[in-house]
């Protein structure tokens, strides 16, 4: 009987100091629909399926139902990379095989080693002063330097002498990224007009990565004139690029930031 | 005069006695910040590495931050994990992206799981070989009664006093009945936020501050006035 008392006692003691607590869940109420986001799978929602919008919802989503609502429906090529955005904010693994943000540094170190081994490896941002850094060479830059090489191994084969001063001379450009640094000079005029033609584009490139706006911008306008370079069309819209950040990287780096 | 000497001397020795200001140093995290008003330090976010997969990510501060030229600016370093391999090309890939700030003193921010402790533990022994002053942030627990962060050749880990869930509770009330971090190496230092009152800071300690918004020169005053309660 005393045993029994004592366990009352102690159960109802025990009651008393009990600390009210939060189990593990974030939540302190039910929650029917997400907040932030569309109910999964997220592929339905970009497929049109919107579901139950709530004005809460991250922009990223909003715009998504937007363009549907608006009649304006997202094409294959969008969803995909919408797709891709989402699990990348999500923090789901890489899909290799259809992720657009492929390790463009990594393709190219990959590629150039097979030709010249080197431990070097660019970057792709640029280090300003007050302690940041800005992207300037950019992952498709690496992959298009990638699959050019690629292909200037096939055509000419690995040992051809056109095809190491490519990478040498690549090598130069990208070496351009991180800061300001020697630009590649021109091509042996003993070398097939690919590599000439290759050549010309990479000298304007290293202008554009150097932030020498007005010589890249020129530069390129050049190839663009010349009816026989494979450059003469990306390079055109390459010199717009160039007065596009010309102009972006005039606005002082203090006035866009403190204004 | 001799009689004036007596209470001159006490008025002296009471001033003495009175606390020193505590050393209050801004977090500048991932926004443009304006920190010239700030004297002393200021450390800034510069790096968020991320270990995914077996592959890293570094991805730089990609936003100004402005500072007076006599500031001593202490680049903080973010990882954050996703299913991480943890393998020691991803952690001599960290070292070489850490190191690559050229910066004597890094301040590591790691909310390493129990899985990672093992990797964060030889990531700071890899760093300390080449960076001399490295300190970490640490939750509060890892400065309580979860304690695995001795014989870390780190100068300071510094307890963050905020946002601290589960253990709020349990680290106010220890700190209110004046009460220290049983972990010695938790003593230099302590991080507090704008958005909560701290709890009581025992003794002589650096207070880091986090400011959820963008800093300002009121916000930075009452972040000193609440570093020095």
């Amino acid at each position: 009987m005393k045993a029994t008392r004592c366990a009352l006692l102690f159960t109802a003691f025990a009651t008393l100091i009990a600390w009210p607590t939060d189990s593990c869940s974030f939540s302190e109420g039910p929650a029917f629909v997400f907040a932030k986001r569309p109910d999964a799978p997220i592929s339905a929602y970009v497929a049109g399926r919107l579901g139950i919008l709530m004005p809460t919802f991250a922009h990223s989503h909003l715009v998504v139902a937007w363009r549907y609502l608006a009649g304006k429906p997202l094409s294959e090529i969008e969803q995909k990379a919408v797709r891709a955005y989402y699990r990348q904010r999500l923090g789901e693994p890489r899909v290799t095989e259809q992720d657009p943000n492929r390790d463009g540094v990594g393709e190219w170190v990959a590629v150039r080693d097979s030709v010249i081994a080197s431990t070097s490896r660019p970057s792709n941002y640029r280090t300003e002063e007050m302690f940041f850094s800005v992207v300037n060479c950019t992952d498709d830059a690496f992959l298009t330097a990638a699959a050019t090489l690629r292909s200037r191994i096939a055509e000419f084969g690995i040992k051809h002498p056109g095809v190491r001063s490519w990478v040498e001379a690549q090598n130069a450009v990208f070496s351009n990224c991180q800061s300001r640094s020697t630009p590649p000079g021109p091509a042996a005029t003993s070398l097939p007009v690919t590599f000439q033609h290759d050549r010309s584009y990479q000298i304007a490139a290293a202008a554009f990565y150097a932030a020498e706006f007005d010589r890249a911008h020129d530069l390129f306008l050049v190839i663009s004139r010349e009816k026989a370079s494979p450059w003469r069309r990306i390079a055109r819209l390459v010199a717009a690029r160039a007065l596009i950040r010309k102009g972006v990287m005039a606005t002082s780096t203090a006035s866009i930031a403190f204004r | 005069m001799q009689r004036l000497e007596l209470p001159a001397a006490i008025l002296l020795m009471l001033a003495s006695c009175r606390a020193e200001p505590r050393r209050v140093i801004p977090w500048a995290w991932e926004r443009r910040e304006d920190l010239r008003f700030v004297r002393g330090e200021v450390a800034y976010l510069a790096q968020t590495i991320t270990l995914r997969g077996a592959t890293i990510e570094v991805r730089p501060r990609m936003q100004p931050l402005l500072i007076d030229k006599s500031v001593r600016a202490i680049p903080v370093i973010r990882i954050e994990t996703s299913h991480p391999s943890l393998d020691e090309t991803q952690r001599s890939a960290a070292v070489d992206a850490i190191t690559s700030l050229r910066s004597a003193t890094v301040q590591i921010d790691f909310d390493a799981t129990l899985s990672e402790r093992r990797f964060y533990r030889a990531l700071i022994a890899d760093l300390h070989r080449t960076i001399p002053h490295v300190t970490i942030t640490a939750l509060a627990s890892w400065c309580s009664d979860d304690r695995w962060m001795s014989g870390l050749p780190i100068e300071d880990a510094i307890p963050m006093l905020f946002q601290m869930g589960g253990d709020d509770h349990l680290v106010r009330t220890r700190l209110g009945r004046g009460e220290d971090f049983p972990e010695p190496v938790c003593r230099a230092s302590a991080g507090i936020s704008l958005d909560e009152m701290p709890p009581r800071i025992p003794g002589r300690r650096r207070i880091y501050v986090f400011s959820s918004r963008r800093w300002s020169e009121p916000d930075w005053r009452l972040a000193t006035e609440r570093a020095n309660r």
